[in-house]
């Protein structure tokens, strides 16, 4: 005796007739017994029926004429091969569309990366204090003799014919720390400590 | 005109000639022998196309680029398979890639032609006025058509293939490239599972 479920799956195989003996005899009596599965067997039988019936539609009659046409194009494609060259966004694989943007990306964020980067140099100080900066050096003199040295951050001395570059280069001794002259405030500390100095000498 | 009845005899000797003695005498360079196979296959592939996207000229196009592809790949049959099944096979392809494109356009709506077929509607064969029984069956054919189109595309490939162009399991084992066991399986839940959909649109 079939059940519900061995007779849902038998259903084609009866239908197409690729079944046993013995279970078409199963089914048969399946069939007879239950309501349900004699209601989708039927309905399928319908369906199966109606769609053999379909009504048949036909290609349209310039469809042997279309389809000469574009053997023809294709024959003549191909016996020109060159004709084809050039750039066709069609041809271009869809991954590459893909890697391009992903190119994109990464030079755009490398870009980001960089500027945030600058925010911390000196090239980002406000424009008036790069204006100063750029003008303090034109404020030095153009003709610089040995006796009197460029400050160091400034341009390199200029000399003049007449003029002979000294063997030790003043501008770098300029920047070491020991040659500066003292500062004022340092200077004045100092007298400022010796005057107490005297004072209480004096006492 | 009067036809020679030599060349009527020759016609009717070619027209004896199977599929497969066809495409080998086109192979052979008969451009003749593949205009014979337009013949015979483009009503068939049109109605097999047209089941599947429900769509005419999308149908229509599908059938000119199968035989396009015959013309050019024409070689590329071997006498291992019937050839119905090679040419089936590449249609049902092209179908399927139709209907990937257009469930690409529907993930992606910021396509051009999304609008256009959200816009169309299903077309059916036949919009005369008919007498009441056509009627009935025009809209019973509307009904499983819609119940169709609702079925995965793997139940709907074997059913259109099984029930409406009637190939044996032989043959539709070799299109979807399936073994026999699961095509007999797949079509009998597909048929259960059509008639679940057509419930539904009776309801």
């Amino acid at each position: 005796m079939m059940n519900c479920y061995q007779f849902r799956n038998s259903i084609s195989n009866f239908i197409d007739e690729d079944i046993s003996f013995k279970n078409r005899q199963a089914f048969q009596e399946h069939l007879k017994e239950c309501p349900v599965c004699r209601k989708i067997y039927n309905s399928i039988l319908t369906t199966r029926q109606n769609m053999l019936n379909f009504p048949k539609i036909s290609v349209s009659d310039n469809f042997k004429l279309n389809l000469r046409n574009r053997i023809l194009s294709d024959r003549k494609a191909a016996s020109q091969p060159n004709s084809s060259k050039g750039f066709n966004l069609s041809r271009i694989p869809s991954f590459a569309y893909g890697f391009a943007v992903a190119i994109v990306a990464v030079v755009v964020v490398f870009f980001i990366l960089q500027s945030q980067s600058r925010n911390n140099s000196p090239d980002n100080l406000p424009p008036v204090v790069r204006q100063k900066m750029t003008q303090s050096p034109a404020q030095q003199p153009q003709n610089v003799t040995p006796d009197n040295p460029v400050q160091s951050g400034s341009r390199p001395p200029q000399y003049t014919s007449q003029q002979t570059q000294p063997l030790i280069d003043d501008t770098t001794a300029a920047d070491n720390p020991l040659d500066k002259p003292v500062e004022p405030a340092l200077e004045y500390k100092q007298n400022y400590e010796d005057k107490i100095k005297t004072v209480k000498d004096q006492r | 005109m009067k036809s020679s009845p030599k060349k009527k005899t020759e016609m009717d000797s070619e027209f004896q000639l199977t599929d497969e003695e066809l495409i080998s005498r086109f192979q052979a360079g008969d451009e003749g022998a593949f205009e014979e196979i337009v013949n015979r296959y483009a009503d068939r592939l049109l109605n097999f196309a047209y089941r599947f996207v429900l769509d005419r000229e999308e149908a229509e196009d599908i059938v000119q680029d199968t035989f396009l592809k015959v013309y050019q790949n024409r070689h590329a049959y071997r006498e291992i398979a019937k050839f119905s099944t090679w040419i089936y096979t590449i249609t049902g392809n092209l179908a399927k890639t139709i209907l990937r494109k257009r469930r690409n356009r529907k993930l992606f709506p910021f396509s051009r032609t999304v609008s256009e077929d959200e816009n169309k509607e299903v077309e059916y064969p036949s919009t005369e006025r008919l007498p009441d029984t056509k009627l009935e069956g025009e809209i019973e054919e509307r009904m499983i058509q819609q119940a169709i189109i609702k079925l995965p595309e793997h139940f709907r490939t074997v059913i259109i293939l099984r029930d409406i162009q009637d190939l044996s399991y032989e043959e539709i084992s070799n299109i979807i490239d399936a073994p026999l066991g699961t095509v007999k399986s797949r079509i009998n839940r597909a048929r259960l599972r059509l008639q679940e959909e057509l419930e539904h649109l009776r309801r």
